[in-house]
C-alpha cells in the first residue's frame, strides 16, 4: 500500500478508534471482546483501504455491528451473558435511584441476544434513525423497528414494574 | 420512576463510557489485515497458477505433463458392506472434473481479493474451466452453464454470458438472505428471483419477468430463507415457520412445512409438512418421492436430511455437506474435505478425499 494511504490509515484509527471502542463496549460489556471486535473490523478495512478509505467509517462501523449481530448466529457461540435475575436494588434517594436503574437496565441489556443490543445501540448511543440503522445492519427498516420493540419488551419483563413507564422510540 | 427509554440510553452511555482505552490499535489492525490479504492471495494465486500455467507453459511442457486420470462413476447401485475411501486426482483445467457418481464440478467459487469471490467454471464446449471476468455475489449459474446472473446493487438484476456478455437486465430488486442466489430452473429456461414482498420470475425466451407480491411468504420464512425449483420447472419451494411457536432471535424458526408456489401464477399450490427446507434444485429425488432438506437445530446447527415429499417423514442418519440426487437416485454430498455416495435411503456406499486444490472452494456441481 502506499504511504500515503498508510498514513491516513494510522491517521484514521488515532482519530477514530476511541470513538469505534466505544461502541463495541456498548455492543460487548467487555473490554477484551470489545478491543478483539474493533480490531477485527480495522483489520479488514485496512485490507481494502484502497478501496474504502473515503468512506471509512461508515465500513468500520458497519462490520462491528455485523460481525457482533452474526456471531450468534454461528453454532456453539454463547454471546448473551446470562442473568438469571435482575438484582434487586435497595431504595435510597433520587440519584441512588438514578444509578439503580442504570446498572439494573445494563445488566438486562447485556443479557439480550446481540442483533436486539445491536438495534438499541445504534438507537440510543448513535442517534440513529431507523432507516440509517436498517442500513448499517444490512436488514429492512420493519426489521429493526420489531427488534427494537422486542428488545424493549424483554428488558421491560426483566426490570419488572419498578421502571413503570415506556415511551416510544425515537 | 424513571422513563425505561431513559434509563436505557445512559445504561447505553456508562457501557460506552467503560470502553478501554486505545492501545496500538492500528499496529494490531495492520498486522492482522496484512494476514487477511496473504489469505486471499494465496488462495487466489493457487488457482490464477492453475488457470494461467496452460496457456503460459510451453507446448512441450505442457506435453510432459502425465495426463489427469479422472474419477470413474460407479457403474450401479450396491449397497456395499464397508464404505470405500479413496483420494481423488488433483484438479486440472484442461478437463471436467468428476465426482463420485459422475457428477461435474461446473463452478469453483474462490475467495477472491478485497472480500470480493472469483469463479472458475467449466466450458461444457471446450471441456475446460476458465475465470470469468465477473465477481456477483451471489451468483446464479444455469444448469447448462451457459448463462448467469446476479444483482447489480441498484435494483437491477443482469443476465450474461460467460464472456461477460449482457443478455438482459431485469428491473428487480432481489433481496439478500442467507444462501439466497438467482436460482435457475432446472431446464434453464427461467430465473427465480427473491424480492422483498416475495418472488419474480423471468422467463429467459420472451425476456420478461412477473414479480408476485407476497408478503405472508417472507413473514412466514423460517431462519433459513430461500427459493428452489421443483423438477418441473414450473413450481418453487420455500419454508415456512411453525406461527404457533413464539419467534425469538435466540433460537432457530421451527419449521412447519416446505410451501409450494406456482412460478406460472404466484399462488400457493400446496403445502408439504416438513421440518426443514427443500436444500437445493437439485435436492428433489428422480422418483418424485424424496427430497433432502436442511434441518436446524434450536443452536442453528444445519444437517441434511432426507424427507418423504409426501408426509416430510426424515430417514436416514443426517448427511453433512452439501447434497444433491443423481439421476440413477443416489445422493452425493460434498463436504469441505470428503465426497461422499450414498444409496436413496442413505446408507453410505463410498467416501472419496478431495484434492487440496479445493480447499477454500464452493464447489457448484452438475449430475449428469
Amino acid at each position: 500500500m502506499r504511504q500515503s494511504l498508510e498514513d491516513e490509515f494510522t491517521a484514521f484509527v488515532a482519530a477514530r478508534g476511541q470513538s469505534l471502542l466505544r461502541i463495541a463496549h456498548a455492543l460487548t460489556g467487555d473490554r477484551e471482546a470489545a478491543q478483539d471486535l474493533v480490531q477485527g473490523a480495522l483489520a479488514k478495512a485496512y485490507a481494502r483501504w484502497p478501496r474504502i478509505h473515503t468512506d471509512a467509517e461508515a465500513y468500520v462501523r458497519k462490520i462491528i455491528y455485523n460481525d457482533r449481530a452474526s456471531a450468534w448466529r454461528r453454532p456453539g457461540r454463547q454471546n448473551e451473558v446470562t442473568v438469571a435475575d435482575v438484582p434487586d436494588v435497595a431504595a435510597g434517594d433520587r440519584h441512588d435511584q438514578r444509578v439503580a436503574d442504570r446498572i439494573t437496565v445494563q445488566q438486562a441489556l447485556l443479557s439480550l441476544p446481540a442483533r436486539q443490543r445491536a438495534v438499541l445501540v445504534m438507537r440510543y448511543l448513535e442517534d440513529r434513525s431507523v432507516e440509517e440503522t436498517a442500513e448499517a445492519l444490512g436488514c429492512r427498516p420493519g426489521t429493526v423497528a420489531s427488534q427494537a420493540s422486542r428488545a424493549l419488551v424483554k428488558l421491560r419483563d426483566m426490570v419488572g414494574d419498578r421502571i413503570t413507564s415506556m415511551g416510544g422510540a425515537r | 420512576m424513571r422513563d425505561l427509554e431513559e434509563s436505557l440510553r445512559d445504561a447505553v452511555l456508562d457501557l460506552a463510557d467503560g470502553a478501554p482505552l486505545t492501545e496500538n490499535l492500528a499496529t494490531v489492525a495492520r498486522a492482522r489485515g496484512r494476514r487477511i490479504r496473504r489469505r486471499r492471495r494465496t488462495a487466489l494465486g493457487a488457482f490464477v497458477v492453475v488457470m494461467f500455467a496452460a496457456v503460459a507453459v510451453p507446448y512441450v511442457a505442457l506435453r510432459r505433463e502425465a495426463p489427469q486420470p479422472v474419477v470413474e462413476p460407479a457403474p450401479t447401485v450396491t449397497v456395499t458392506p464397508s464404505v470405500l475411501t479413496r483420494a481423488l486426482p488433483g484438479f486440472s483445467i484442461k478437463s471436467p472434473y468428476r465426482l463420485p457418481g459422475g457428477a461435474t464440478v461446473s463452478m469453483l467459487t474462490l475467495p477472491g481479493a478485497d472480500d470480493s469471490k472469483m469463479y472458475v467454471s467449466l466450458d461444457r464446449s471446450t471441456g475446460r474451466y476458465r475465470q470469468l471476468a465477473f465477481a456477483y455475489d451471489p451468483l446464479g449459474m444455469s444448469a447448462d452453464g451457459k448463462l448467469f446472473a446476479g444483482s447489480t446493487g441498484s435494483g437491477k438484476v443482469r443476465v450474461l454470458d460467460a464472456a461477460d456478455r449482457t443478455v438482459d437486465t431485469i428491473g428487480v430488486r432481489m433481496q439478500f438472505d442467507i444462501d439466497s442466489k438467482p436460482e435457475w430452473s432446472p431446464d434453464g429456461s427461467r430465473l427465480l428471483l427473491p424480492t422483498p414482498d416475495g418472488f419474480a420470475v423471468y422467463d429467459v425466451a420472451t425476456k420478461s419477468h412477473r414479480v408476485f407480491e407476497n408478503s405472508a411468504i417472507r413473514y412466514f420464512c423460517p431462519d433459513l430463507c430461500y427459493f428452489t425449483w421443483l423438477p418441473n420447472g414450473r413450481e418453487v419451494a420455500v419454508g415456512r415457520r411453525d406461527d404457533n411457536v413464539p419467534r425469538s432471535e435466540a433460537r432457530a424458526a421451527v419449521v412447519a412445512s416446505a410451501d409450494i408456489y406456482s412460478a406460472d401464477t404466484g399462488k400457493l399450490v400446496r403445502s408439504i409438512p416438513m421440518t426443514g427446507v427443500p436444500a437445493s434444485t437439485d435436492a428433489w429425488s428422480p422418483d418424485g418421492r424424496s427430497v433432502l432438506v436442511r434441518v436446524q437445530d434450536e443452536d442453528f446447527s444445519t444437517s441434511t436430511r432426507i424427507a418423504d415429499t409426501t408426509t416430510g417423514a426424515l430417514r436416514g442418519d443426517p448427511i453433512s455437506g452439501q447434497a444433491l440426487f443423481l439421476g440413477d437416485g443416489r445422493i452425493l454430498a460434498i463436504g469441505s474435505r470428503h465426497a461422499e455416495l450414498f444409496t436413496a435411503d442413505g446408507i453410505p456406499l463410498e467416501e472419496a478425499t478431495l484434492p487440496r486444490q479445493f480447499n477454500d472452494a464452493i464447489l457448484t456441481v452438475t449430475r449428469n
